[in-house]
This record gives structure tokens, sequence and C-alpha cells, in this order.
């Protein structure tokens, strides 16, 4: 396993090099001039004398052909240096790692969240099949997925935050701050997994090992939760992971729409502000993060099935 | 309830009064632990005088630095600061400044002569950004010390905005500081003279400022000089509206900027009070790209000023009622409150039959898919926006349809949006400048501004802008300035639409946020009732 494991980390490294290559274009692609952008933070147009201009191109490379900048920044890279943002002038590595703790925090309670309840829904819709459990839960599942998530914050904060006064409607800070962030965050993705789990589930329970273990008198409970539901969590697994991604992607508008601090927010601020080097080493290290992830969730499959072996 | 700044120093007084006659209790000015505001952002970029290009820097400027003198808010007259007095030649090419002899930075560097030369040696060897401006720009010749406290600086050529830019946005770093922090100074550091230090530094995410012990040096435009009253300060940027709105009403702030539309709701609600603070800078405004048919003809863009009804677009849901329909190309807080009858007169008004009888005149005739022709091609205008305009140029492409003018709408990124400008590629555009001063027109709008993208090149308009950069006295300065706008509105150059609001919104025991004659409210002051 530790083989196969290594094997997917070396599999890795092609993976992130087209990301770069591909982020690096499109940031370049994209209207707009980074060294005009570091003065038009405020959306107005501020006076930039020419040699100023020339001096900050310079200082960032920004005046060398495209692929010659993409040269200096992989070997800076290999370097370990990330480059310096333009917007806020400070090292790229510095300001992800003042931010990444409040992503992850954010990220790992909302795939929790995601998890747990939509198991939970996914076999209380699997187990009462055609009831009004599965109906109710299959509803919800359909109204968390067809929700646009940003709509689903506002309105959780009008609720819990503004009327109700339970939680905080905005910031980071305790646990409180990243519960209503998290559940937006969250509930697509619950959604999807409950779907899964049902359908995953309801296969697993017409297999003939299972027809066995009832006959040999086992309790429903146990045959359900140990037997079946153990075999059926592989396709979730995999769609965890994948979701995970998502979530990544979806902290843009969580950690905006609860003005945040963190990777998501950060990502917004450098893609609008044409901040090259921070917009391409967050999306490098978020592209690290999703392919890391993928990788543990293979290795979980061998946890879940013995007869998955890695080689 | 809605407060307007006239009125309300007035309104307090009698309340305060009334309360303290009848032995009231609950409107002590006492100190107290935290105050809370949230902004539309924080700023981004970093807090050095020099390199700091943010507009909200001025805002904190006036927590953690001072100025070496202070505008007026409701006369615009000039104001000691760190200057006690100062003297001007009669070209405004010198200034001399005696400075205050009881101010420390926050490390406890005395503040002198040498540090205002150090500061400003600094800026103009930057050569770039906002300080650069302010100082003068190439016009600065440099900074003599005369003694301890005089300092003398020299200008290659006459600067008579010099004191109005020294009230804005000129504070002062420490040069110890400077000099210990190297290039983490303004970023993560910062040293200077103010009622607040700063604590706590997260770009485009809040400011945590902590009251300076030492302060007893305020400047006489506030009620208090010496210690503020809130311990600490926490300003926090919010990009989202709805989630600034949110902050105030679950009570996780005292004071916040709200948009427009959240005015009428928290208005209505008894806990909170709203104050509408007139933004510095140009009115928002149609701008046209006068090298491109069919704009270079008057009569079409005379016909389009005629088209929009402003009043609607003020009563709109992007403005829902709380902003003025614009008079000039300045706000009117540039111009000192209102302006002069000859600009009211200039005005464009509402005329769609105006506007048609121009079009016919230039031979634009109503073709029958209700959209006008000339030759067989429809009259269509190319106007880009930002995406966050949108609100604002769905209602003017309705107006004009009215009259038979096709607009095609084009979103724009927002550097997008700007470098199009830049390249010319468009026919018309809107868009606002903050700025302070009369003379902010002149690099949009002077042949050879920097920021003139419009091709506008007018001998007339250029004597104006000349007069309001170099006449020595206001009311010459002044009446250049109403001149070239009169100009400006006969022209069409540009089409005044909306002189817009800050919307300040706060719980009603938050008392004297103070309003400066230009840019961003100050918390110095600010005191709460029990």
């Amino acid at each position: 396993m530790l083989k196969y494991g290594l094997k997917r980390l070396v599999s890795t490294i092609p993976v992130l090099l087209g990301v770069t290559v591909l982020v690096f274009s499109l940031m370049h692609l994209v209207p707009g001039d980074p060294v005009k952008a570091m003065f038009r933070m405020t959306g107005e147009s501020v006076e930039i004398p020419p040699e100023v201009y020339e001096s900050i191109q310079k200082e960032y490379g920004f005046d060398k052909p495209v692929p010659v900048q993409y040269l200096i920044y992989m070997s800076r890279l290999f370097r370990g240096d990330m480059g310096r943002s333009t917007i806020r002038n400070r090292p790229v590595s510095e300001l992800i790692r003042q931010n990444w703790r409040f992503t992850a925090e954010l990220a790992i309670t909302a795939i929790t969240f995601a998890i747990v309840l939509g198991v939970l829904l996914g076999v209380a819709a699997a187990v009462n099949r055609g009831g009004w459990w599965d109906t109710l839960s299959m509803m919800a599942a359909t109204f968390g997925v067809s929700m646009p998530n940003f709509w689903f914050g506002l309105m959780a904060m009008l609720v819990f935050a503004v009327q109700l006064g339970w939680l905080p409607a905005s910031g980071v800070g305790g646990f409180e701050f990243v519960i209503l962030p998290a559940l937006t965050l969250g509930i697509s993705a619950s959604a999807i997994i409950a779907r899964l789990t049902r359908s995953s589930l309801l296969e697993t329970l017409g297999e003939d090992y299972i027809r066995t273990a009832r006959a040999k008198g086992i309790r429903e409970r146990r045959v359900t939760l140990i037997h079946a539901l153990r075999n059926s969590l592989i396709p979730v697994v995999t769609l965890v992971g994948l979701q995970f991604g998502s979530l990544l992607a979806g902290a843009v508008v969580s950690e905006t729409v609860f003005a945040r601090r963190g990777l998501g927010s950060l990502t917004l601020e450098a893609v609008t502000s044409k901040d090259f080097p921070l917009a391409q080493g967050l999306i490098l290290i978020i592209a690290l993060i999703y392919v890391l992830v993928n990788i543990v969730v293979d290795m979980l499959y061998a946890t879940l099935d013995p007869r998955i072996q890695y080689e | 309830m809605r407060t307007h700044r006239a009125i309300k120093p007035l309104l307090r007084t009698i309340v305060v009064s009334a309360l303290l006659i009848t032995g009231g209790t609950s409107i002590a000015q006492e100190e107290y632990d935290l105050l809370r505001v949230v902004l539309n952002n924080a700023g981004t970029g970093n807090l050095d005088v020099v390199t700091a290009r943010h507009t909200k820097a001025t805002l904190y400027a006036r927590m953690f630095g001072d100025f070496l003198v202070n505008i007026d808010p409701n006369d615009l007259t000039v104001q000691p600061g760190l200057a006690t007095e100062w003297t001007v030649n009669d070209d405004a090419t010198v200034y001399t400044f005696t400075l205050r002899q009881d101010v420390t930075f926050h490390d406890g560097t005395p503040f002198s002569a040498e540090a205002v030369k150090f500061n400003f040696d600094r800026i103009a060897e930057a050569k770039a950004g906002a300080g650069y401006a302010a100082l003068g720009a190439a016009r600065y010749a440099d900074t003599t010390v005369l003694d301890e406290f005089t300092v003398q600086v020299t200008f290659h050529e006459t600067y008579v905005q010099f004191l109005n830019q020294l009230g804005l946005r000129l504070w002062f770093d420490s040069p110890t500081a400077v000099a210990q922090h190297g290039e983490d100074y303004g970023t993560l550091v910062v040293v200077s003279t103010g009622p607040y230090k700063v604590v706590e530094w997260v770009a485009n995410d809040h400011v945590l400022l902590e009251r300076n012990e030492d302060y007893t040096w305020g400047p006489d435009i506030y009620k208090i000089q010496g210690l503020p009253y809130a311990r600490q300060i926490e300003i926090r940027g919010i990009r989202e509206f709805a989630t600034r709105r949110a902050a105030l009403e679950s009570g996780q702030a005292d004071i916040v900027m709200i948009g427009e539309s959240d005015v009428a709701g928290l208005e209505a609600d008894p806990r909170f009070r709203v104050e509408l603070e007139p933004k510095a800078g140009t009115v928002r405004q149609l701008q046209f790209n006068l090298r491109r048919a069919p704009i270079d003809d008057l009569n079409v863009r005379l016909a389009i000023a005629h088209a929009i009804d402003r009043e609607g677009l003020v009563a709109a849901p992007r403005y829902s009622g709380a902003a003025n329909v614009a008079i000039g190309i300045l706000g009117r807080k540039n111009m000192g409150g209102d302006f002069p009858q000859a600009v009211h007169d200039a005005q464009l008004h509402y005329d769609p039959e105006r506007a048609a009888e121009l079009l016919e005149a230039s031979g634009w005739i109503m073709g029958s898919s209700g959209i006008r022709e000339k030759d067989g091609e429809p009259l269509t205008i190319e106007m880009i926006f930002p995406s966050a305009a949108l609100s604002e140029v769905q209602p003017i492409q309705a107006m004009l349809s009215e009259v038979g003018i096709d607009v095609d709408l084009v979103e724009l990124q927002t550097q997008a949006w700007f470098d199009a400008e830049e390249a010319g590629n468009f026919d018309m555009t809107i868009g606002s400048n903050s700025g302070t001063g009369l003379n902010l027109m002149n690099r949009i709008y002077q042949s050879g501004g920097t920021n003139n993208w419009w091709g506008l090149s007018d001998a007339t308009l250029d004597g104006y802008f000349d007069t309001i950069e170099s006449a020595l006295t206001a009311e010459e300065r002044y009446q250049a300035a109403v001149d070239a706008q009169v100009h400006m509105l006969e022209n069409a150059y540009a089409v005044p639409l909306v002189d817009v609001f800050y919307p300040f919104a706060m719980r009603n025991e938050v008392n004297d946020v103070f309003y400066p004659a230009f840019s961003w409210p100050s918390f110095y002051q600010v005191w709460i009732s029990n």
C-alpha cells in the first residue's frame, strides 16, 4: 500500500505541472493589466507615471514574454519561492500560511456535516424505501442540490443571526462562526451524498450475502448498518473526495457571503485584481489539496473493502 | 431615522440638554472598550504614506495619523493641525510651517521638522501613487529644515492645492520605525502620531486600532483634542451589502456602511439611525468617446442627455431614492454644498421630445423597428460598463430606446473595463472618480490629462482648468470650476446622472461620527450612550 501511495504521489507531479501551465495561461489571457490593476484597486483610475509603470513591470518580470515569465516562475517555485503578491506586497507563501487554517476549518466542518447528514438521510431513505421517510429525505436532497448556496447562506444568516440571534452573521472566531458558512457550503454536498448513499445501499441490500445474513437470523439493523452499509460506502467515499474539491471552490462563495478570511476570499481578490503571483500560488495549492485528498480516498477503499489490494 | 448632517448637531444638543436637565444619566461621555465599524472593504496593500494606494488608507490615517493642517468641513477653511502656523509666498511656491512641539510618534520618536522632510522626500523619491500626487508630483522641489520645529516646502511652480492636499492624505510615518522595519513597514507595522495605534492590519479584512494613551494634540476641528473614548476600534471590510446589514442587525457592528437600497428599511427600524454623507468626487456620469461617430455629433450627445430621466434613475432600485440628481460634473461636496445658479441653468432636463428633434436634425429618422436610422445604418451605441453598474445601465438602456437609440450593453470585469476605456474601445461608458477639490476634473477632462480617455480637447475648457490649477485666489478658482462645468454641460461632453451619498447606518446609541470636508468619516470622537 505504501508503494502504491508513493506511486500515486509521483503521478501528481505532471498534474500539478499541468495546473501551473493552465493557470499561468488563463491569467494572462484574461484582459487587464496587473500593474495598472495595482493602482485601480478601488475601481477608480489613478495616475501612473510611466517610469513607475516600467519599474514595477520589471520588478515583477511582467515586461518579459509570457513563456519566459513562466520559466522564471517555475524555477522560483522549485526553490520554494511562490513570488510576491502585487496587491498586498507580501510573499504569497506568507499570505497562504496566514489564511489556510480558516478555509481548512470551514471545509472540514462542511464535509463532516455533509457526510453525517448525507449518510443519515440516505440510510433513512433506503431502509424505508417507498415510505414517507424516503420521500421526505429525497425531497430534502433535491432541495439541497438545486438551491444556490449564496441564497441559502443569506437566508440562514437572516434566520439564525438576525432574527434568532443564535449565531454570528459574519467573520471568523470560535466554532460558532463556522457553523453557518459550513452549513451553506456543505448543504449541496450532503444532498448528493444522500442520494448516492440511498441508491448504493439499496443495491447492496439486494445482494446474496445480505439474504444469507438475514437467513442466519442476524437482526435487520445489524445487517443494514454493519453488513450492507460498509460495502455500499465505496462509491460514497469516491464522491466525498470529489466533493471536497467542490467545497474548496465553493469556499469562495461561502467566505464572501459570510465575510470570512480564507483562501477562497483571497482567491477572489487575487483574480479580480489581476494579482498573478497570488492567484497562481493559491490555485496551485488548492489543486494540490484536491489531488492529495483523492489519493487518501483511494487508499481508504482498502480499509472499507478488504478485497481491494494495492500493489 | 434619517438625520441630515446640517441639523444633526442641533438636534443632538437639544436632546442631550433635555436629558441633562431631567437628570438623565444615559448620555455620559465615558470610555468604552470597543467600537465596531464595518465598511464595504477594508482596503488592500499597505499603510505606508509613500505606497498606500487604496482610498481607505485616508480613513485609517485619520485614526492612526495626523495632518499638518485640517480642513474645516463647515466652511472649508484651513485649520491648524500638526502645524500651528504657516505662511505661503505670493506665487504659492514656498510654504513655511511652524510645528507643534509636543507631538511624538507612537514609538516615542519626537515629531519634528526632520520628520516632515524625511516623509516628503521619501514620497517624492517614490514618484508614484496618491501620496506623490498630493505632494504636487513633479512640482515638488524640496523640503528644508529651518530649525527643529520650522520647515519649508518649495515647489518648482505654483501649487495652490497644497494645503487642501495636506489636510487630506499626507500623514507622517516615524523615521525610526521605517528604518527599523524595512519592507515590513506599512504591511505589518505602522507607526505614526495619531489618536490610535495600529495593532493589527490584515489587508482586505480588518484593522484593529488601540488608543494612543499619550495623545493630547487632537486638532480643533474635533469636539475633543485628547484621549478618544473608545479604547479600541475594529474596522472590518465586508463586500456583500446583505452581510453588512446583517452585521448591524445582529448586533455584531455599531456603525455600518450600507447600500442605498437598505436606507429606507433601516430608517424605519427604531434601533438604528442613518446618516447620508455626500461622496467627494465627480458625480456618476455618462462619458463619451468623442472620437467615434455618432457620439462625435453634438446633437446625438445632447439627445442622450435629454432622453435620460435622472429623477427616475435616483428612484430606481439601484439608489432607491437615497441619492441626489446630479447638477454638475463635480459633486456637491467638492463645490462646498451647492452650485451657483449658472450651473443649475445649464441643466439638460429630461425632455424626450427635444431629444427626438435633435436626432432628426442630425438625420436620424425613426425606423420601423423602433430604432433610428441614417443611410441605412441603425443608431446603435456601444456602452461598456463594469459588472457592478448593471442595475444603473439597464434603466439608461430603456430610456434611450424610448427615443430610438439602441444601446448595446457590454459588461466587463472591472480591470478589463478600465483597459477598454483607456484603449478607446467604446462609444459610451459610465463612471465617477473619488477625489477632492476643484482640480479633480483636470486630469480627467483636460487635453493631455492622464485619465482623459474621451478624446476631449477643448481650448476654452483647458483655459478654465489652468485657472483652477494656478489662480491664486479661491474665488477665481471657484469661478473657473463653475465655468468649466457649464461649458461641459452645454457641449454634453459628459452627462451628469446621480450625485451619490455614502450611507452610514448606526445604532442609535452611537454619537458624533465626524465627516471631514473630503474623504471618509473619522471615528476619533465617537462616544456611546449607555
